[in-house]
């Protein structure tokens, strides 16, 4: 790997390091998910199971936004002083984020299927639901609007389940917003990076209303999920913007020591 | 050798207030450079410029004749390395090797394994389970074995016990007579490490206050020993460093150059002259005057 480029070195090193990680958080999610059909099973659980793709669906999308924070505010510094160039970690970083967004939703499907196999080679009698429709009411207080906005991606209604290609979308956008608050964080620290929550929210109100989700009226956003190409074209814009705006910050920025 | 570091007016301004300012020098490759200076002298400040972790204020500092900032080629081969906090990195000790033999074209790995048996580092252990000794001495070894061209260590040795340190001093010495390379050298242990440098240079408040071979400025003070009558009658008028006496004998460090008059004088009435220690004339040409 000596001759190869640097960024390539780092996508791949930040892929596995990450990959790591994932493994146990794909790990307690499945142990999740086999104690709640347990529970399920034995009748000590009301209610219903979600599948185990659904669940990797949602918890994954938080799940990138925090590894997406980490990347900021540690692995960067961290390569940095290894004699990585800034540029050279963002583009590394972007494809190692690309690599982890596919690799997710189909580790999660073939877990599900494998799941959902045994179940039935077993007989047991337990059938997983995909995700229930969750929808807000334009009467919410606007706090509730956001934390929808946040935790439930929006092109869930929208996708063809299992549809690949939105959930890596999704995946990659959550952890880009997640390297967009640690990058204003690190950068400026207290009052500026707080201002970087606000943005970061105000882009998950922006997607959730591309896909149609309920947003506060004051905000003029088009309902774009008609056209599931609009809605899609909308939510890779958005992610563009964030790479933009995360390349010109951390472009000249002092690393901390 | 060739110029290795040029520093042009250079500043550093955090908010109002400048950390550096307008320091100018020129460095040759292959040299260890001890850079002394009091706490907030901006040491490390020009350090971490010459590190790319930040860019000057103003002016222009160029490695190779070039602007290391954001320069690959020059990056990978400037090593900093400094009292990094590792009370949350749970990194097991050969990752963090793995990691400098990945980015730094010119590591050694044999040499790295061989540094790594000397300071007893246990390859499997997390990072921060050791003890900050043995942290520093991690630092060491990523920093001597990734055998970058320019190397620095900024107060690297921090709890180090005194053997370690020796060590540390043993193999920057003996590694560089292998592999020659330049060497920057931050420092408060100024008498335990004087006898490293090649030259020295000295920071005071931002500005560059010196910047000259060892052995010229060691010369800059002498020491006066014999009879404290007569060594008073010596120096008189002449700026003291520090004094010392023991029974009748009386043992004065002065600044400045003796004539050959002097000296002659000195020989005559039976006065010893010697060199002075460097942490003594830094200490003379940093103190606060009141």
């Amino acid at each position: 790997m000596k001759g190869s480029p640097v960024y390539r070195k780092v996508a791949v090193d930040l892929f596995f390091k990450q990959g790591s990680w994932t493994m146990w958080f794909m790990g307690i999610m499945l142990i999740v998910h086999l104690v709640q059909a347990v529970l399920f099973l034995t009748g000590n659980s009301d209610g219903t199971l979600d599948n185990f793709f659904t669940k990797i669906f949602l918890a994954g999308n938080i799940y990138m936004f925090i590894i997406g924070i980490i990347a900021a505010v540690s692995l960067l510094p961290y390569f940095v002083q290894n004699g990585v160039t800034r540029k050279d970690f963002f583009t590394g970083g972007v494809f190692a984020a690309i690599g982890l967004a596919t690799v997710i939703p189909i580790a999660a499907f073939l877990l599900n299927a494998l799941t959902e196999w045994i179940a039935a080679f077993l007989n047991i009698p337990v059938e997983a639901g995909g995700l229930p429709e969750i929808t807000g009411d334009p009467d919410d207080p606007l706090i509730a609007t956001v934390i929808l906005a946040v935790i439930n991606a929006p092109s869930v209604t929208a996708a063809v389940w299992p549809n690949l290609f939105l959930s890596i979308m999704n995946l990659f956008f959550y952890y880009m917003t997640g390297w967009l608050i640690g990058t204003g964080f690190y950068r400026f620290g207290g009052n500026t990076g707080f201002l970087f929550i606000v943005i970061a929210l105000g882009v998950f109100l922006t997607n959730a209303g591309i896909w149609g989700r309920e947003i506060p009226a004051w905000l003029p956003v088009p309902d774009l999920s008609r056209f599931l190409a609009a809605s899609v074209t909308g939510t890779l814009v958005l992610t563009i913007i964030i790479l933009v705006i995360i390349r010109l910050v951390t472009k000249n920025m002092r690393i901390k020591i | 050798m060739g110029e290795l570091i040029k520093a042009e007016n250079l500043s550093l301004k955090y908010k109002k207030e400048y950390v550096l300012k307008d320091v100018t020098f020129s460095l040759e490759k292959g040299m260890v450079y001890g850079l002394l200076g009091r706490n907030g002298a901006g040491k490390t400040s020009l350090l971490s410029i010459m590190a790319s972790l930040q860019r000057p204020t103003s002016g222009t500092l160029t490695i190779d004749g070039e602007n290391p900032f954001e320069n690959a080629r020059i990056m990978q081969r400037v090593s900093y390395i400094y009292d990094r906090d590792y009370k949350d990195d749970s990194t097991p000790v050969k990752e963090i090797l793995e990691m400098a033999e990945r980015y730094r074209p010119d590591f050694d790995r044999e040499y790295a394994e061989y540094l790594m048996q000397k300071f007893e580092l246990p390859p499997d252990k997390p990072v921060k389970k050791l003890s900050k000794g043995k942290q520093s001495a991690l630092n060491i070894t990523v920093g001597l074995a990734s055998r970058s061209p320019l190397t620095i260590f900024d107060e690297a040795y921090l709890g180090m016990d005194a053997p370690a340190r020796e060590l540390f001093y043993r193999e920057l010495l003996e590694d560089r007579e292998k592999d020659p390379r330049t060497f920057f050298l931050s420092t408060h242990l100024v008498s335990e490490m004087d006898y490293l440098f090649d030259e020295v240079l000295i920071l005071h408040k931002g500005k560059l206050l010196l910047h000259e071979d060892y052995e010229t400025f060691i010369s800059k003070g002498t020491t006066v020993t014999g009879e404290a009558e007569k060594v008073d009658g010596f120096v008189r008028g002449k700026e003291v460093l520090n004094e010392q006496q023991l029974g009748p004998v009386k043992s004065v460090m002065i600044f400045g150059r003796l004539s050959d008059r002097e000296k002659e004088t000195a020989e005559a009435i039976g006065l010893e002259l010697g060199p002075v220690k460097l942490q003594d004339l830094f200490i003379h040409l940093t103190e606060e005057r009141k």
